[in-house]
């Protein structure tokens, strides 16, 4: 029974085996053939039928396949035939549209139109099996040359504005340019008799000017260029360059030849040239010096709040010698003048030394009313505004260590002093409004937070911290590991006597250094392109219309073609006066709990840091390259980065706000020219 | 007569030993069936030794049924090592492709078939003799042979020249180390395919099946092949059965 059974499972192994092995006969796949392109465009003027085809498969058509056309027209009807046994008016290459496709044109002569058309695609040379479709039909009657032509004829010039290719263009009403090239279409065309002049009457329905005229006006001076330039492509190169006397010139003008099935036909073709381009202005310097200090010590002459912290405040402003003006009697109500008198005195003092100057100021108090703080303020609000729009020497701003947080909120000095230890993280300041220059500086958090690893705790200071924090710290740790300021110096832009500043809404200024000027005709117009430079959006321009008025650097091209001024004036935007850069050494400190006394510990390390406006560290803004200006020819065609000629558009239109880096025509480019 | 008595007593050996394994898997086998298996289990060559022989030479003529409406035929020659149980070798082959009434109709009508064009095989392939034995043919002038039967592999490497005429030699080495043709590769075999034939990307053909060997004893070998194309290896074509049938010698 057993022996049955294991036999019987042998077998249907045995069979499932061979069934597995099982051989199956090859399908037939099916492989419509699909037009994607089949046209038929007849030029009354012409008396030419223009065909085109390109058809396929999903797996490709054979050698052996072939494209059939036939027409109908008044003067009868042609059977199928092979496009390439037709009599052609023009030139059709065989071209490769891709493995297992047949595309190509043909251009039989027609003097009647055509009332029907059709193309077919037999799979097979000897067989009967086709795919046949009726072609998009298109008529187009007699008329200008530009609309109701098959080809127009314009010229470009090259870099140098003085070398023409001559062009020829397709123009069909579904088939663009290089498509009509694609399939193989070519036409010859020749350009002769160049005359040079300005253009006149241009019409915008004929952007290429072709045959606007049976001939080139009278006014026009013989060119002294090729006498016959002539080509099968779809470009040809002058081979001699216009002469300098002519540079003033802005077209050439000459008659270009086609050929059709009626015989030549000949009208004028123009070349029209590029906009003449150069950087409007180079670079924007502004000398950057580092200023003078003048280092103030606000501190009670007749009590001692803390010797430590003091100290820590003198080293940290790096204060040797400083003016100590005792605090004791600031609730007077002459404090603030002599405040005043005395940061005039000594600035009057150091001034004559010639260099720019920055107030270094230490505040040690313990006033938590704010009023002392608050006498600075005004003290320095009666001192600072006035000298910002100086003339070198004077003084940039001021830097003012305090003993406790504080937020600058007058208006008149806040994007002039950098107040620290800064109070910005104040609940009670608007966390929705950014802080400005002074209170964003000095942040009161440490560099490394706190940490403690069992009984070793680490922590670090600011090395501009408040007194609470210096205590605090000072107490867990040592005075030793508070950090120490290796130096302190601050970065000032040099101004001249007619150097002029201009406020820009709530973020700083704009100053107008040395009367850096662009100058412009009516004619001319300007581009403004900000890829080339990162420094022109902080460049900002001001006209005569508006000298109160300062505008974006990217405003100067639509302005100049609102009401074209002779010249606009560049300034330098900055929302902080001078730059504050730090170097310090700061500690990790460490303690370590044992059973009866804490061992402070500190591991250094040098930093450095920068507090104001970080574009106060070069000395030189390039404009180069953000601004163009166009000084002849500007509202002539242009070509793009691709080498497209854009001939409805005009350099003084569409470059205002986009950058202008065209490739030009070269004549090594060959004579198929990037023409959609 | 000692070295009679000897066999008949070795002889007598097997069979009782083969007998007492035989009881542990059936109950009981014929004593006939038990001889027959001892003889053949040895696997000794009786008429003509191939396994002493350093190379067996064969020329085959072979034709795979594609299944398809293309003609094709393949001549080839190979050579192999033999040896006591796998016997390995290589050959190459050139496969003729041809037209036919049928797939010339094919090519009449928006329709395609899959093929292969005309070209060169590489063959590296195996065989294992599972029996063999003495035979006697009809034709009483013809000597008896030794007849082996094997299981066989093939793997046939297919090469298209035209793939590789002006191509360099980094870039043909890199196309002969894929097992598919690219597009690209496909367009230009297009101008050799034949009329209504997709050609196939699979540039290996793995076979499997069968072998029949008549050696003689002067070593002239006849040969005879049964596979089956198992369309592995990134090849389309289903699978389909390749005969061939030859001669060799044994050298």
């Amino acid at each position: 029974m057993n022996n049955s059974i294991f036999k019987f499972i042998a077998s249907l192994v045995l069979l499932t085996s061979l069934q597995l092995l099982s051989c199956s006969k090859v399908e037939l796949d099916y492989t419509p053939a699909r037009f994607d392109v089949a046209q038929a465009v007849w030029f009354e003027g012409e008396e030419t039928l223009f065909l085109f085809w390109n058809v396929g498969s999903p797996l490709g058509l054979r050698q052996e396949s072939v494209v059939e056309v036939s027409w109908t027209s008044d003067d009868g009807k042609v059977d199928w035939i092979a496009p390439q046994s037709l009599a052609q008016v023009h030139l059709h290459e065989t071209v490769q549209c891709g493995a297992g496709r047949l595309c190509g044109s043909a251009s039989p002569k027609l003097a009647r139109e055509p009332r029907s058309a059709q193309i077919r695609v037999r799979y097979h040379r000897d067989g009967q099996v086709a795919l046949t479709i009726v072609p998009e039909t298109y008529v187009i009657r007699k008329g200008n040359a530009f609309q109701n032509r098959s080809f127009i004829v314009y010229g470009v010039f090259d870099q140098s504005n003085t070398l023409i290719q001559w062009r020829g263009r397709h123009v069909f009403p579904a088939l663009r340019n290089e498509d009509a090239t694609a399939l193989g279409l070519r036409r010859r065309f020749e350009v002769s008799g160049q005359t040079v002049g300005d253009i006149k009457n241009l019409s915008p329905a004929n952007p290429y000017h072709y045959g606007s005229e049976a001939l080139c006006p009278q006014d026009f001076a013989s060119a002294q260029l090729d006498a016959l330039v002539q080509t099968f492509e779809r470009a040809v190169f002058n081979k001699t360059a216009l002469l300098p006397s002519v540079a003033a010139r802005d077209s050439v003008c000459a008659i270009a030849k086609v050929k059709d099935a009626t015989g030549e036909f000949s009208t004028t073709a123009w070349a029209r040239k590029n906009a003449e381009t150069r950087s409007a202005f180079e670079t924007l310097r502004s000398p950057v010096k580092t200023t003078t200090p003048i280092g103030f010590l606000l501190l009670p002459c007749r009590r001692t709040i803390s010797l430590s912290h003091l100290e820590m405040q003198k080293q940290r402003l790096l204060l040797n010698n400083p003016t100590e003006i005792c605090t004791d009697d600031f609730v007077q109500s002459n404090f603030k003048d002599q405040l005043v008198g005395q940061l005039q005195q000594r600035i009057s003092d150091v001034r004559a030394a010639g260099n720019d100057m920055t107030l270094y100021v230490a505040v040690h108090h313990d006033d938590k009313t704010g009023g002392l703080v608050r006498k600075l303020e005004d003290a320095l609000a009666a001192v600072l505004p006035d000298e910002r729009s100086r003339v070198t020497p004077r003084v940039s701003g001021a830097f003012v260590f305090d003993s406790l947080q504080h937020i600058v909120l007058d208006p008149r000095i806040k994007n002039l002093v950098l107040w620290c230890p800064a109070a910005w993280l104040d609940v009670s300041v608007d966390p929705l409004s950014s802080p400005d220059e002074s209170q964003r500086a000095c942040p009161v958090l440490p560099d490394i937070p706190p940490l403690n690893v069992g009984p070793v705790r680490f922590s670090s200071l600011p090395i501009l911290p408040s007194r609470q924090s210096w205590d605090d710290f000072v107490s867990r740790f040592s005075a030793a590991n508070g950090g120490r300021m290796t130096s302190l110096d601050a970065l000032a832009p040099q101004r001249t006597a007619v150097s002029t500043d201009l406020p820009l809404g709530d973020y700083g200024w704009v100053t107008f250094f040395n009367n850096e000027r662009v100058s412009a005709n009516a004619t001319e117009a300007f581009s403004y392109c900000n890829i080339d430079s990162n420094d022109a959006s902080r460049i900002y321009f001001r006209s005569s219309a508006a000298p109160d008025k300062p505008l974006p650097l990217s405003n100067l091209p639509s302005v100049h073609a609102t009401a074209a001024l002779p010249s606009y004036e560049l300034g330098l935007a900055w929302d902080f006066p001078f730059l504050l850069r730090l170097a310090y050494e700061s500690f990790v400190a460490g303690s370590a709990n044992a059973v009866v006394a804490s061992v402070p510990f500190g591991i250094s390390f040098s930093q450095q840091q920068s507090y104001g406006s970080a574009g106060w560290t070069q000395q030189e803004f390039k404009v180069a390259g953000s601004l163009l200006q166009c000084t002849r020819f500007c509202s002539h065609p242009y070509f793009d980065e691709k080498g497209i000629y854009n001939v409805r558009g005009s350099w003084r239109d569409n470059l205002m706000v986009s950058c202008y880096r065209p490739f030009f025509p070269r004549p090594s480019d060959g004579g198929f020219p990037v023409d959609p | 007569m000692t070295l009679d008595w000897l066999a008949k007593l070795t002889l007598l050996c097997l069979v009782v030993s083969s007998a007492a394994h035989a009881a542990s898997e059936d109950a009981w086998v014929p004593f006939s069936q038990l001889i027959e298996r001892t003889v053949g289990t040895a696997g000794k060559s009786v008429r003509f030794d191939w396994r002493r022989k350093s190379q067996l030479f064969f020329l085959d003529y072979g034709q795979p049924v594609e299944y398809n409406n293309f003609e094709t035929e393949r001549f080839g020659a190979s050579l192999f090592l033999p040896s006591s149980n796998w016997s390995f070798g290589f050959g190459l082959a050139k496969t003729f492709v041809s037209s036919t009434p049928s797939s010339r109709a094919i090519s009449l009508m928006p329709y395609q078939q899959l093929g292969r064009p005309e070209r060169w095989e590489i063959l590296a392939g195996a065989f294992f003799p599972v029996a063999e034995g003495v035979t006697t043919l009809r034709l009483p002038i013809l000597p008896a042979a030794q007849m082996v039967f094997s299981l066989a592999a093939d793997f046939r490497y297919l090469i298209y020249p035209t793939l590789y005429s002006g191509s360099d030699l980094p870039g043909g080495l890199k196309s002969l180390l894929k097992i598919r043709l690219n597009s690209d590769e496909l367009a230009r075999l297009g101008d050799i395919a034949l009329p209504g034939m997709r050609i196939d990307s699979g540039k290996v053909n793995v076979l499997t099946g069968v072998t029949l060997h008549l050696y003689t004893a002067g070593g002239f070998i006849v040969n005879s092949k049964a596979m089956i194309a198992l369309g592995l290896l990134g090849s389309e074509m289903p699978r389909h059965a390749d005969f061939s049938f030859g001669i060799g010698y044994a050298q």
